[in-house]
């Protein structure tokens, strides 16, 4: 694979990690569920009741979904031996860019003014 | 009666060991983005030491984000929910932001450590932005982590 062709499947992959990570915070998707008191571990996407981290979770979602983007795009890539485009792989550099700054930003406004009760 | 989460009696050491790997990083990591920025107006100065710089950031960030993902049921149970959420619930959420942006910040490490292995600053014009934005964005990360993890742990540590 070309280095321009690598470049953009590493970029691929930060946009759809982020992307993936901020979707968890959105969606409900299934996600591992942590019960600290109990030891256990559950998936769900609405988990038991009781004192629970969905934390490992969404980190394991988010690096599933971007690997596999990232995957896909490099089987494609080496399959037609072709380049993105110089103006897709500029768009997808600053979509990657975009998202990270929006996600960090987001996730901290947003836990800023929660209500712990 | 005492409520056991898992490795509780290993709390202390692990959190001193998690503050000085994150120490670790963070030279690391600031080294690193003292040399990459300046690569955006063209000087490219100790190109062997920034990528050494780089393996020592993956190696940190993976060990320092492995021993933080063990403590952090203890901390979620005796901290947060015995103590924060009840007295500082400003400090959950300092917490909640801060295991946010690491999990973020993992995804960020893996790439750049991936892209790392194959840019070449002085000719890969195209990869730069990125790569220094990367460098940047886990800097970021890891200041305001390390600041925040030792204020709360100054508060109540497990």
């Amino acid at each position: 694979m070309s280095k321009n062709n690598w470049f953009s499947v590493a970029v691929l992959f930060v946009w759809l990690y982020a992307g993936s990570y901020l979707l968890t915070e959105w969606i409900p998707v299934p996600l591992v569920w942590y019960f600290p008191l109990e030891q256990r571990w559950e998936m769900a996407i609405h988990p038991s009741a009781g004192l629970k981290m969905g934390w490992y979770g969404k980190v394991l979602v988010s690096l599933l979904s971007a690997s596999l983007g990232a995957l896909l795009l490099a089987a494609f890539l080496r399959w037609s031996q072709r380049e993105l485009p110089e103006g897709l792989q500029g768009f997808l550099d600053l979509c990657a860019m975009s998202t990270v700054v929006f996600a960090l930003l987001y996730i901290a406004r947003s836990l800023s003014y929660r209500v712990v009760g | 009666m005492s409520t056991s989460v898992f490795l509780e009696a290993w709390g202390k050491p692990l959190l001193i060991l998690h503050a000085l790997l994150a120490i670790l990083l963070l030279g690391s990591m600031t080294h690193h983005v003292l040399l990459t920025v300046p690569y955006l107006w063209g000087k490219f100065r100790k190109l062997r030491l920034e990528k050494i710089y780089v393996h020592v950031v993956a190696v940190s960030y993976s060990l320092t984000f492995a021993v933080g993902a063990l403590i952090y049921p203890n901390y979620r149970y005796h901290v947060r929910d015995q103590y924060f959420d009840a007295h500082h619930p400003w400090a959950s959420n300092l917490f909640d932001i801060k295991e946010h942006w690491a999990g973020i910040g993992l995804g960020l490490m893996i790439a750049f450590w991936l892209l790392s292995r194959q840019v070449q600053p002085q000719s890969d014009r195209r990869l730069l932005l990125v790569y220094v934005f990367l460098s940047v964005s886990l800097t970021v990360i890891v200041w305001f982590n390390l600041i925040s993890g030792l204020w709360l742990t100054a508060i109540k540590g497990v």
